[in-house]
């Protein structure tokens, strides 16, 4: 008789099928990270860690759930875990006014026909930057709400279940998120046909 | 009744289809009729429509290679420990266990503390716990000899269906 590990055999089936999933799923994650993140240091960082949790915690995970979904929920608390590790940085309140001028306040968008089929915008890159940094002035779980929903296109039920909230918890934040983004989003280009913002 | 300041907090909703059917149409009505919801509605559009179009973020190429190397020297297989039996012993040892599991038994009980009534039927029937009317009537009629005798009241308690001696008072006299 002799005393054995069986666990060597094991462990490796398990390693195979999580270097499977992150191969085909990191793509996915990074770019719900930059998003987040709004830079590729941090967005890194971010994806690692994702992954790092999710293999520590791999037997947990209910194989009749997407990757996807269960690594969403894995993301977004290593993200505010990482922003809690930070300084405080500058973030607006939700409710505080913004600096708008009445006249200004139905400036369009400079950007083609959004009529049109959506998967046909050419976005610049200045836009993007616009709307990068609308989201960056987003709180956490706005930002998150936003991001899953209008990036990643997850249904409330599937961002109710990534941050492990109500139903009702996820249209208001979506609700007032998408408000905030508008108005950030108008500001930006206000200042900037003010000569007040780089582009 | 869809006012305007209902219709303006249901918009998002309305945009991602997430209301039941009769509100999408009720919003809708609203919507063909009021100009300040109308607008309201296409600037929240504009911003849906404009997060969808952002461009996707790819990873710098060596990510991928980076996070099989991070992730899996992060973590150690969990070590399980298990006694391997060579199976020709397995039966052997399984009988075994259970005649020392009986012999335990047996041995337990015999030497376990009763009522010398118990003690001495036991020693002399070999019943475990249970002593039945046989040995009972053997002992009242004389025919089983105790080593010692327990003092039994004149009167034993005959059981109420066949007027035999009651189990349990004899079992728990002294």
């Amino acid at each position: 008789m002799e005393w054995t590990t069986e666990a060597t055999a094991s462990w490796q089936d398990t390693r195979e099928e999580f270097e499977k999933l992150m191969r085909r799923h990191h793509r996915t994650v990074y770019n719900i990270a930059y998003r987040l993140t709004g830079n590729r240091d941090d967005a890194e960082d971010l994806t690692q860690e994702a992954f790092i949790r999710a293999f520590r915690f791999f037997d947990r995970y209910n194989r009749e759930m997407p990757f996807e979904n269960w690594m969403y929920r894995i993301v977004n608390n290593a993200f505010i875990d990482m922003l809690r590790r930070r300084p405080k940085a500058q973030m607006i309140s939700l409710d505080q006014p913004l600096n708008l001028q009445d006249s200004d306040k139905d400036v369009q968008f400079e950007i083609p026909d959004t009529a049109s089929n959506p998967e046909t915008i050419v976005m610049s890159e200045e836009l993007e930057d616009y709307i990068q940094r609308a989201l960056d002035a987003l709180p956490p779980d706005f930002r998150t709400t936003v991001v899953l929903a209008d990036i990643q296109g997850l249904s409330y039920e599937e961002i109710a279940e990534a941050m492990h909230c109500s139903l009702g918890t996820v249209r208001s934040r979506l609700h007032r998120g998408r408000r905030f983004l508008r108005q950030r989003i108008e500001a930006y280009q206000q200042a900037r046909a003010r000569g007040e913002v780089d582009p | 009744m869809m006012n305007c300041s209902k219709v303006q907090n249901l918009l998002s909703c309305y945009i991602d289809r997430e209301l039941p059917g009769e509100d999408m149409l009720a919003i809708q009505r609203h919507l063909d009729s009021c100009n300040e919801c109308q607008r309201d509605y296409q600037q929240l559009l504009q911003v849906k429509r404009l997060l969808g179009a952002m461009p996707v973020r790819a990873p710098e190429p060596f990510l991928e290679e980076r996070l099989v190397q991070v992730v899996f020297s992060n973590s150690k297989p969990a070590s399980t420990w298990r006694l391997t039996i060579p199976r020709p012993l397995l039966r052997p040892l399984a009988i075994a266990a259970t005649v020392a599991g009986i012999a335990l038994g047996t041995w337990y009980f015999a030497t376990q503390a009763r009522s010398p009534i118990q003690q001495d039927l036991t020693a002399v029937a070999g019943i475990a716990n249970e002593i039945d009317h046989a040995t009972i009537d053997a002992y009242l009629s004389g025919k089983l000899r105790l080593q010692n005798p327990p003092v039994i009241p004149a009167e034993i308690p005959l059981h109420p269906y066949d007027n035999r001696p009651s189990l349990v008072s004899v079992r728990y006299y002294r």
